[in-house]
């Protein structure tokens, strides 16, 4: 009985999973079709224009790409492809765009890791701490940074950390070494202006969630029964609470997901010339290059699907309750 | 000193909130004898569960604080006694069990593991025997 | 006459849709005759205007007590009268700025990397007469107060006409967001059933597009005029607010005064125009000016990559060129960051006063 409540659960949600895929990849589907053909046109321009036969070449790509086909079969031809892998040719890198994704993903990969262990840790531990000790100085202090750190720009904070860190003091260079081994300690250096660019965000809103979030379990009942039992505080706060306090905060870092952390890290990306995939799709914007922002649009829109099944399925396995829904 | 067991001499346990002080516990003395059975009985909000909290220091202290008395446990003032010292004491040799288990045990462990948490801590007994334990306590 | 009104829910819902029609109307005019009669930004505002003065304006001042209440709560929290004195000194300065300072689009290469005021800047010149760079010290003068760009343009003048574009972007599209969200939220929550697992499954649709990731996608497929921007922007910004307004409306759906209208044969629309939204509004209300800094630092940051209008001076636009400026002035990069911030703060802390303000549990 209970194996099948939560077996039921994650099956129900992987079918919903697989709903909203449908429906993201359906409404890039239409947008692309409804938008002003500009950039279809602009794209089908530049390819013709490298070759010596314009016509033919724009009549091949027409036939390629189905732009001839009804609407319903150029749906069903667009999932097909996606499906199959086929995500169409950059021609401004004159690579496969699945090429490209896989030469690339990893420095966005890297970075976005980066930056959410940063700020996750230091949030959660400092939001904790500042509920703990409420009403005193280091509250206030985090508190107050804490606000200063969700406004503040975080475009402009890269610029400016660029500004005093590598033009005025020259510790760090200006632009990101792509020749750099990944795993290495120079490789780590070079990220710790952009992790704290993206990070000092997130760190500011995780601080506040986790703050918010012990409080409202800290004046509860079963801390007052932890006590009376004659726990030592720190089990009572480092267990006790904090495993009630870190289910809405990780459910609010997940979903956050898709709107800090992925619009940060395009800017910071762009900031700090970091090839990561937010680069890419900047850089093939400016070259028309329509299926590499296609798919990179695509491609957020799913690790967030994916990011927010693994968080409900973990969801189960930090809350007891929900199993039994 | 009189063989009482429990000796609470004057407690005065306070409340200050925004719209004034709540005098929860004001003056009250009694006492409790070794194999005796002592109830507190009274309408809601007369300060009952507010003088049993006071006993273990349990009061939630921005709004309230026990502002006077003594309470005399074995010779000592549990008033007045070290945190660790009142620690051992509390699930130990003065207990206290809550009204209301939808609330007062916490919602994401297991009954079982609180039960056993609370034996580990005060018989030193091992994870496995302390399951054990907590289990043949619920039957 | 009569019977129309009470169908939409009251009088002023009457007039709020017969004004809408009209200005559809003018606006369908505007498309079809060679006179332009509005300009884009023209229509936004007017609508802006209409709403805010339906429903805004006229609530406040027909409820005067409780006005009353709300700004005294509000006024207690001292960060929150900053916040809205900063926002007030904003709104001036985009509305009569531009008459007092230079145009900011006026290229000057002789005055180009001219420091603020009380700054000075070691620079090296290729000075004619030796044929060699020399270096200089140019100080700011007062004719440039914040100084000027790489390209001489006056950096007041365009930090202004930034102040304009960002609070406009900020309201409206703010506005438009808003709009859809509570609409979405209140009939979703008051329909139920399949209707409103419809919705919800939309709006988990979008949300799952990353937001920006989404913006910049259809701008770039939809073009850069300021107006799409806005546009853009509300349409992609809404799903947070209706997701939240769809909880209200759903805790209020089934306290009793909702079932007594219903018993009472009040039809829908009336249910949803005259109850739930007038007490949904207070949440709207905290979340729209809690979202403002985010889409204005939204409109920012695509004009920092080059997706903003480009006929417009934004503080992203600025901040962009700044960038590459870094080492030979670097308060181009300084001052519209300064002003970005402190603009999201001060709606920031204006909209927690706001929300503590309305809050009836906080004591404030």
């Amino acid at each position: 009985m209970k194996r099948g409540g939560l077996q039921g659960y994650i099956i129900r949600r992987l079918i919903y999973a697989v709903l909203i895929a449908f429906g993201v990849v359906t409404i890039t589907f239409i947008l692309l079709r409804v938008g002003p053909t500009s950039p279809a046109d602009k794209y089908l321009a530049n390819m013709s224009a490298r070759t010596q036969d314009p016509a033919k070449v724009v009549a091949a790509i027409e036939a390629r790409y189905g732009l001839d086909k009804p609407i319903y079969e150029q749906y069903f031809d667009y999932l097909v492809n996606m499906a199959r892998g086929d995500w169409g040719w950059s021609f401004s890198t004159s690579l496969p765009v699945v090429k490209l994704i896989q030469r690339h993903w990893v420095y966005s990969f890297q970075l976005i890791l980066l930056s959410m262990l940063f700020s996750a840790t230091l949030g959660i531990l400092i939001g904790l701490y500042s509920a703990v000790k409420q009403y005193t100085r280091t509250d206030y202090f985090a508190t107050f940074f804490s606000f200063i750190g969700i406004s503040i720009p975080n475009f402009w904070l890269g610029i400016m950390l660029i500004l005093v860190f590598s033009v005025q003091l020259g510790w760090f260079k200006t632009y990101y070494d792509t020749s750099l081994p990944m795993f290495s300690l120079a490789n780590l250096k070079a990220l710790i202006l952009p992790v704290i660019t993206l990070g000092t965000g997130m760190m500011a809103g995780y601080t506040r969630y986790a703050r918010s979030a012990t409080l409202d379990n800290l004046r509860k009942d079963f801390v007052r029964t932890a006590r009376a039992k004659g726990l030592p505080e720190r089990v009572v706060i480092g267990k006790h609470v904090f495993r009630n306090a870190i289910l809405p905060i990780i459910t609010i870092i997940m979903f956050d997901l898709s709107g800090v952390v992925f619009g940060g890290a395009y800017l910071t990306e762009i900031i700090f010339g970091i090839p990561g995939l937010g680069r890419v799709s900047f850089n093939a914007i400016f070259a028309n290059d329509y299926p590499v922002v296609v798919t990179i649009t695509l491609i957020g829109a799913m690790v967030v699907l994916l990011t927010n099944l693994a968080t409900d399925i973990i969801y189960t396995w930090l809350d007891p309750r929900i199993r039994y829904d | 000193m009189n063989n009482n067991l429990l000796e609470i001499k004057k407690l005065k346990t306070y409340f200050f909130t925004a719209k004034g002080v709540v005098k929860a516990v004001d003056g009250v003395s009694f006492g409790l004898r070794q194999g005796e059975n002592l109830c507190l009985v009274g309408e809601t909000g007369c300060g009952k569960t507010a003088t049993a909290l006071s006993i273990l220091r349990l009061i939630d202290s921005p709004p309230g604080r026990i502002v006077g008395g003594e309470i005399w446990y074995h010779g000592e003032d549990l008033l007045k006694c070290s945190t660790k010292r009142l620690r051992r004491i509390r699930g130990n040799r003065i207990a206290m069990i809550f009204q209301d288990p939808q609330f007062s045990l916490n919602p994401v462990f297991t009954v079982g593991d609180q039960i056993a948490e609370h034996i580990k801590l005060h018989l030193k007994l091992d994870p496995e025997q302390a399951m054990e334990r907590s289990l043949y306590l619920m039957e | 006459m009569e019977r129309i009104s009470r169908k939409v829910g009251g009088m002023r819902n009457f007039v709020f849709i017969g004004l809408v029609m009209a200005l559809v109307f003018v606006f369908l005019l505007d498309l079809y005759l060679v006179a332009q009669i509005l300009e884009l930004m023209g229509y936004f505002y007017l609508f802006f205007v209409i709403v805010i003065v339906l429903y805004g304006i006229y609530p406040l001042y027909v409820n005067r007590r409780l006005t009353k209440y709300y700004w005294d709560r509000t006024k207690r929290h001292r960060l929150s009268i900053f916040g809205l004195g900063f926002v007030i000194f904003l709104v001036v300065t985009a509305l009569i700025g531009p008459f007092f300072t230079q145009d900011p689009t006026r290229v000057n290469f002789q005055e180009k990397n001219l420091p603020p005021v009380n700054f000075s800047m070691q620079q090296s010149v290729y000075d004619l007469k030796t044929g060699q760079f020399i270096t200089r010290e140019t100080p700011g003068a007062w004719q440039h107060p914040l100084g000027t760009d790489d390209k001489g343009r006056d950096m007041l003048a365009m930090l202004v006409s930034g102040a304009r574009i960002s609070l406009q972007v900020g309201l409206l599209a703010t506005l438009l967001a808003i709009l859809i969200g509570t609409i979405m939220g209140v009939v979703s929550a008051y329909l139920g059933g399949m209707a409103d697992m419809a919705l919800m499954r939309f709006t988990d649709i979008m949300m799952t597009f990353p937001f920006f990731i989404l913006l910049v996608f259809i701008v770039f497929l939809f073009g850069q005029h300021l107006a799409f921007i806005i546009l853009a922007i509300g349409l992609t910004g809404w799903t947070g607010t209706a997701r939240l307004v769809r909880s209200e409306a759903l805790s209020l759906r089934t306290r009793e005064f909702i079932m007594a209208s219903k018993s009472l044969g009040a039809s829908d629309t009336r249910i949803i125009f005259r109850h739930l939204i007038p007490n949904v509004l207070s949440s709207v209300i905290v979340i729209a000016t809690l979202s403002i800094p985010g889409i204005i630092l939204a409109e920012a940051a695509l004009s920092f990559i080059g997706l903003g209008d480009p006929t417009v001076t934004s503080w992203g636009m600025v901040l962009n060129a700044g960038q590459r400026s870094l080492d030979t002035a670097w308060w181009v990069a300084v001052e519209p960051g300064i002003m970005l911030f402190l603009t999201v703060l001060a709606f920031n802390f204006l909209g927690d006063g706001i929300r503590d303000a309305f809050d009836p549990r906080s004591q404030v």
